[in-house]
């Protein structure tokens, strides 16, 4: 997200300059992302504002550089698919104490079990629990009921399995754009089928 | 140790290690075991000095392990025996691959939950605004808000001045079939729609509002209309499911008839 800013076109500084976007639609999105609190997407922005969605664009990332200087609290994310203002990580703490609210915990087999369905997902619980080699279904439900997880449909095979897919807050939970923005696997072999047979062979 | 631990009679839960693999993974970096070439005869061993500590310490030890233990038991005996190429063959892969590969995954998914850890959290790291509004479609979806409904029960009755009855007549008040048949006609002469509020309030006593609402909701139930409500505190449509003809209105149950109405 750095390299927006780095590569800010100049005629961004400079709005009145043809090809430039006026202050006032710099405006109007800073107003349209602040009232809606969840991550905006572009085009619901250009829809409301009745502009095109790369003026949107630009007011955004003339936005984007302003919430970055060393002096801002707020950053403008992309996340989950939109924008979002959000809090300076560095002041967490702070805002903690602020607000009286315990940090957000999650467990580690709870985050396993999120990396899971998020890099596999659709993926069934016989799935994660196959490969966490232990039950995974209470944490499971938990992440259900934190509404990371949600069920995505049923697996067509014998049983008909729930699938679990990784929800839209479990982007705007880890600040993640989209799935593609997820971390690498470290040295990802596609999982062959007939391991996975075999293992269950075993247990 | 065993003394003491038996002396102290305690049952410790723990959740040290999210299950075997967990506990294997841990042991390979401590023994620095290479986990794509696993020496099952050292990590067994070490597996199996662990969980009789845990057993030491009168810790409960989850099926999970025993299951472990049981397959890295089996690996080492395979390993300490003379290999017997046919018999690999037969089993079509090497017993200690599939653990390798079992590990190796799950050490892959492990980096990922710390890689996960890392990022800024909502509610730890990061806050944000909740959002002004109530999210589009949220509540109203293709149905109708109850609340929307309860409205315009309470405005029909609070609406309209009504005049004080004169007289009132006993037994000669709505009843409740009636009322679902002026509702299908209503709906029927307004070309299979009509507005809830509209429809209500052009009724003159309060009692046949009250007993034409119950008819709607009645005739919602029977499958005979739908009640729709596009926006928040919006109009509530009534909407024509089945053709007039084939509505039966003996199928109305939902109304027992005080005494007071049957003697009419």
């Amino acid at each position: 997200m750095k390299s927006m800013s780095e590569h800010l076109p100049e005629v961004l500084q400079f709005p009145d300059r043809p090809g430039g976007v006026g202050a006032e639609v710099i405006a109007a999105v800073e107003a349209l992302i602040f009232a809606a609190g969840e991550p905006v997407s572009t085009r619901r922005l250009a829809d409301v504002l009745e502009l095109n969605p790369d003026e949107i664009r630009l007011a955004i990332q003339v936005l984007q550089s302003r919430f970055r200087g060393p002096e801002r609290g707020i950053h403008l994310e992309r996340v989950a698919a939109g924008w979002q203002l959000r809090t300076a990580p560095p002041f967490g703490a702070q805002v903690l104490q602020m607000l009286g609210h315990r940090p957000t915990r999650l467990s580690r087999a709870a985050l396993e079990i999120l990396s899971v369905v998020a890099y596999r997902q659709p993926v069934t619980r016989h799935e994660i629990d196959k490969l966490r080699g232990v039950d995974s279904g209470g944490v499971l439900r938990k992440l259900l009921d934190k509404k990371l997880v949600r069920v995505s449909g049923r697996r067509d095979e014998p049983g008909r399995p729930l699938e679990y897919r990784t929800s839209k807050a479990f982007l705007e939970m880890f600040a993640l754009p989209d799935l593609g923005a997820l971390p690498q696997l470290r040295d990802r072999v596609p999982p062959e089928a007939d391991d996975a047979e075999e293992f269950a062979g075993e247990e | 140790m065993r003394e003491v631990a038996a002396a102290s009679r305690w049952t410790v839960h723990t959740e040290v290690f999210d299950g075997p693999l967990d506990l294997l993974l841990y042991l390979a970096k401590r023994d620095g075991i290479d986990l794509k070439r696993l020496v099952v005869s050292v990590i067994a061993d070490s597996y199996m000095a662990y969980l009789d500590r845990m057993r030491d310490l009168n810790l409960s030890v989850a099926g999970d392990y025993l299951v472990m233990a049981a397959t890295l038991v089996h690996l080492k005996s395979l390993e300490l025996l003379p290999r017997m190429p046919t018999l690999v063959e037969e089993d079509g892969e090497d017993p200690r691959a599939v653990l390798e590969r079992q590990l190796a995954e799950y050490a892959r998914y492990r980096e990922a939950s710390e890689s996960l850890e890392t990022r800024p959290w909502i509610g730890r790291d990061v806050f944000v605004r909740e959002p002004v509004a109530r999210k589009k479609g949220e509540e109203i979806v293709a149905g109708v808000d109850p609340f929307g409904l309860l409205d315009i029960y309470y405005d029909l009755l609070n609406v309209a001045e009504e005049p004080e009855p004169v007289i009132e007549l006993v037994g000669t008040g709505p009843d409740f079939r009636g009322c679902c048949e002026m509702v299908l006609d209503a709906l029927v002469s307004g070309g299979g729609k009509a507005e809830l509020g509209r429809l209500l309030r052009s009724l003159g006593l309060r009692s046949t509002r009250v007993i034409t609402f119950l008819a709607v909701l009645e005739s919602a139930r029977l499958g005979w209309i739908d009640i729709e409500q596009a926006e928040h505190l919006g109009p509530v449509e009534l909407r024509l499911r089945a053709p007039r003809s084939e509505i039966d209105l003996d199928a109305i149950t939902g109304w027992v008839e005080s005494p007071g109405e049957v003697d009419e």
